[in-house]
């Protein structure tokens, strides 16, 4: 329920304080690091390109959250199930050899499968035994991050690495390049978000999710089975997330490697919250945030490390909170403003 | 000499209001409590009291009016400020740390408390409180809170605000937690406190503690102190009238009706609640096709728990539920709805940032035509939303408004519009005109009367006794989980029998009892 002028607040509020706080440590001009920043990632062909990859296993992973956040449901472990997905691309990628019409739907399939089973770990946890699922993902994470290190240093390992990967994939599981560093897989992407938004606002199943989510109550008095709703959504949120690794692997690295996930999948919940969870609203942000990841690089040449635009990203998200937090304050103090006498 | 100077007034509210959204919980409420009474304050749940005493011990903040201590006025902002004044409460629900002992629990409440625990003075004081007023704790001061019973905790509770230095103390309902074989030792330490000299504000809606231990008694009704009496003075039937407001004349003109087919059976029905008490202690009753039950019952007293089981929310501990032949009581609510049961609760019965349409089929969205394949029907949605809308006089500018935009009679309409274009045979309605405005409220006895003469059953629970006297063909009453009362004629009924009945007084005699 953020208005847009809240998000204008808090845009002007995020560039404010991070551009003191770069005269503060560097005592160069804001102005003219954040031209670079932005010139960097949006003002130039490569950069433009840069960010539309970079925001490919965003947008994706941000779709499987958007489902279950819009049913209430903290899945925060888009990062593991991107790895699960990644792990399971690679380990058909590299040892089946079928031709790509058939191989790369399988590959899809499966991570999707995969990815679904992995949180559907924590949906089982949850209406079985009542673990919140913020906890579960997030544990999950890191048993899929380090699945995925045992992986590529062990069962898939490529023989004879200098560091820890796997083989390339087969070739007839590489997807091909729109124009380098973009993929195709940028389509998939972009698909994914009509598919989501029709599943949301046009089946039943999104019906009942949004109204889990939006009035647990009414949906739990309206004779809504919530255990097996809870379910379905997390298999659902997770098969998607985990394609957002797969991406990664059939469209970017062409194999595995220990940032195969890159992060993405936790960047992905900050791009959710700041599209206030609304599908259409979410690639916009997914490349916004995309950018700022990608002009970081740029700030090392100012003598700023690249690491503050995370520290800026960061900040947006704060400022977002507290903008909508204000605009209700103010709205409640409007609304009650006179006091009641006898 | 000392008999005849007027009692020193403690504490004093003038003219408090407060409200909750459009609900006046507390309207200009003035009242007075004096040094070394116990006053209590009697009501329904919803009546005010409680609200009242949160707005004196900080919790809440009042809309207008002023507080006086010892005849001055202070502003209470936190419970900070009113323990301060002197003022201590022991809560309904215990906010104790169960993995810490009696001991931390009361230290952690103390004032001037150090950085280091000093246990052998801490110890010294509350061994001292406990043995004068008979707690019983004196060995059990470094066992930890968690392994105690309810009584007990709510010794330590009332430890803690002793040991504060509280002069005033507040109980909310102090008997809900208690075991019946725990109520008189109870009653007797409030009558010791008091003794010793305490301020006691002791909040209840239960008529015979009320009788058994006040100095005054203020009733609460709607928001409102309808009047103070003392305690000498106070009878059961004068109290019963304060809190429910009951002329004693008969009301019900409703005539008894021929009984149609049976249509829901409950046999000794026992449900247990989220604490693990029985919350419906052998229930069971009897519904036939085509009439109004009453069911009145004071919040607090299980009709919650006994509708949320007939609809299958809530698992039954023992005892059956059988629908029309088939036995039911293991069903999911969806199987028991698509079978002709429907719930209209108070409250929740939308989804508030969902539009008006998409509410019009909260209950089941999965229905041809709302929807095929899992595919939804826009078209088919849109036209139910209009014809609910207009048939059951929904006020609202457009279908895609969102129902929180609603006001609350428009709610229940929408809501109640939703229920019986499903067809219901069996409608279990949950206080469904709680908070209402008298136009809202009649319309939707009208269509609850419209729909018992095309064959429909309606479960009406309320606490409401014009209400529920107004509407019903048959009325039971419901106390602490049991079915107390059951009048099959209500042209014989007064509300002060049946008000009586729900406050937990014995039964008048004359009144004919019909125990299923």
């Amino acid at each position: 329920m953020v208005s847009p002028l809240a998000y204008v607040i808090a845009f002007l509020l995020t560039f404010l304080i991070g551009g003191a706080v770069i005269y503060a440590l560097t005592g160069q001009n804001p102005i003219t690091v954040y031209g670079s920043f932005f010139a960097h990632s949006f003002f130039s062909q490569y950069g433009i390109l840069e960010v539309l990859a970079k925001a490919t296993p965003i947008i994706i992973a941000g779709a499987g959250m958007i489902i279950a956040f819009r049913s209430g449901l903290w899945n925060l472990g888009a990062e593991g199930q991107m790895a699960i997905g990644a792990i399971i691309s690679t380990a058909i990628g590299v040892n089946l050899n079928l031709p790509a019409g058939i191989l790369l739907p399988v590959i899809f399939l499966a991570s999707f499968i995969g990815g679904a089973l992995w949180s559907g770990i924590a949906g089982f946890l949850k209406t079985r035994f009542g673990v919140h699922e913020m906890l579960s993902t997030l544990m999950l994470n890191y048993i899929a991050l380090k699945l995925l290190e045992y992986m590529i240093s062990g069962p898939l390992s490529m023989p004879h690495p200098n560091y820890p990967r796997t083989s390339e994939i087969l070739l007839q599981a590489q997807m091909p390049f729109l124009q380098y560093p973009l993929n195709t897989t940028f389509l998939i992407a972009l698909a994914l978000i009509p598919i989501v938004w029709f599943i949301i606002n046009r089946t039943s199943l999104g019906y009942r999710l949004q109204a889990v989510g939006f009035g647990p109550e009414a949906a739990r008095l309206a004779g809504m089975d919530i255990a097996k709703l809870t379910m379905i959504i997390m298999l659902i949120s997770g098969g998607i997330a985990a394609l957002g690794g797969t991406v990664e692997v059939v469209g970017d690295f062409m194999r595995m490697e220990r940032n195969v996930t890159g992060g993405y999948g936790f960047t992905a919940i900050v791009v959710v919250m700041l599209a206030r969870e609304e599908i259409i609203a979410m690639p916009f942000a997914a490349i916004f945030i995309s950018g700022m990841i990608v002009g970081a690089s740029s700030l090392t040449l100012a003598g700023i490390p690249a690491s503050f635009s995370q520290i800026l990203i960061g900040l947006l998200l704060l400022c977002v909170v507290f903008a909508g937090y204000i605009e209700r304050w103010l709205k409640q103090r409007w609304e009650y403003a006179g006091k009641i006498a006898c | 000499m000392e008999e005849t100077r007027p009692p020193e007034i403690v504490l004093e509210v003038k003219g408090i209001s407060k409200h909750f959204g459009s609900v006046q919980a507390l309207d200009c409420v003035s009242l007075s409590f004096s040094k070394g009474e116990i006053h209590t304050l009697l009501g329904e749940n919803g009546a005010g009291k409680t609200t009242l005493m949160n707005i004196i011990y900080g919790l809440y903040q009042k809309d207008a009016g002023e507080i006086l201590i010892n005849g001055t006025v202070q502003e209470i902002r936190s419970p900070r400020d009113s323990l301060q004044l002197g003022i201590g409460m022991v809560p309904q629900f215990f906010k104790l740390v169960p993995d810490l002992s009696i001991l931390e629990n009361i230290y952690l409440f103390m004032e001037n408390t150090k950085f280091i625990i000093d246990r052998k003075g801490a110890k010294a004081i509350i061994q001292q409180l406990s043995q004068m007023f008979g707690f019983g704790l004196e060995d059990k001061i470094d066992r930890e809170v968690g392994s105690l019973t309810e009584g007990e905790k709510q010794k330590v509770e009332i430890l803690k605000i002793l040991a504060r230095g509280s002069k005033i103390l507040l109980f909310d309902e102090a008997t809900n937690v208690l075991a019946p074989n725990e109520l008189d030792s109870f009653l007797q330490i409030v009558k010791d406190l008091n003794k010793s000299g305490y301020s006691i504000i002791y909040i209840t809606h239960r008529l015979q503690e009320a009788l058994k231990i006040s100095d005054r008694i203020s009733a609460f009704r709607k928001g409102k102190l309808v009047g103070t009496i003392a305690g000498k003075e106070a009878t059961l039937e004068k109290l019963t009238v304060m809190m429910v407001g009951a002329e004693l004349e008969k009301t019900s003109t409703v005539m008894p009706q021929e009984k149609g087919a049976s249509i829901l059976e409950v046999k000794d029905l026992n449900v247990i609640d989220e604490r693990g008490l029985l919350a419906l202690k052998n229930v069971s009753c009897q519904f036939y096709e085509g009439e109004i039950v009453g069911l009145a019952g004071i919040e607090g007293n299980g009709s919650n728990y006994l509708a949320e089981a007939l609809i299958g929310l809530r698992r039954v501990k023992s005892g059956k539920v059988v629908y029309r032949g088939s036995d039911i009581t293991r069903s999911l609510p969806l199987h028991r709805m698509r079978l002709g049961m429907s719930l209209m609760p108070s409250s929740n019965a939308l989804v508030p940032l969902f539009s008006v349409r998409d509410n019009s089929i909260l209950d089941y969205p999965e229905q041809f035509p709302f929807s095929r394949h899992g595919l939804l029907n826009r078209k088919a949605i849109t036209a139910h939303a209009k014809r609910i809308v207009n048939d059951y006089q929904v006020q609202t500018p457009s279908i895609l408004l969102q129902a929180v935009k609603l006001s609350g009679g428009n709610r229940q309409r929408l809501a109640l519009g939703r229920k019986i274009e499903s067809n219901p045979k069996f409608m279990i309605a949950y206080h469904p005109t709680k908070g209402l405005d008298i136009k809202s409220q009649s319309f939707i006895y009208e269509k609850l009367l419209t729909m018992k003469k095309t064959g429909m059953t309606v479960l009406f629970m309320g606490t409401d006794l014009d209400e529920l006297l107004l509407v019903s063909n048959r009325l039971m009453v419901i106390y602490r989980g049991e079915i107390v009362g059951v009048f099959d004629d209500l042209r014989s009924v007064s509300k002060f029998d049946v008000g009586v009945l729900m406050t937990g007084g014995s039964h008048r005699e004359g009144v004919e009892k019909v125990g299923n």
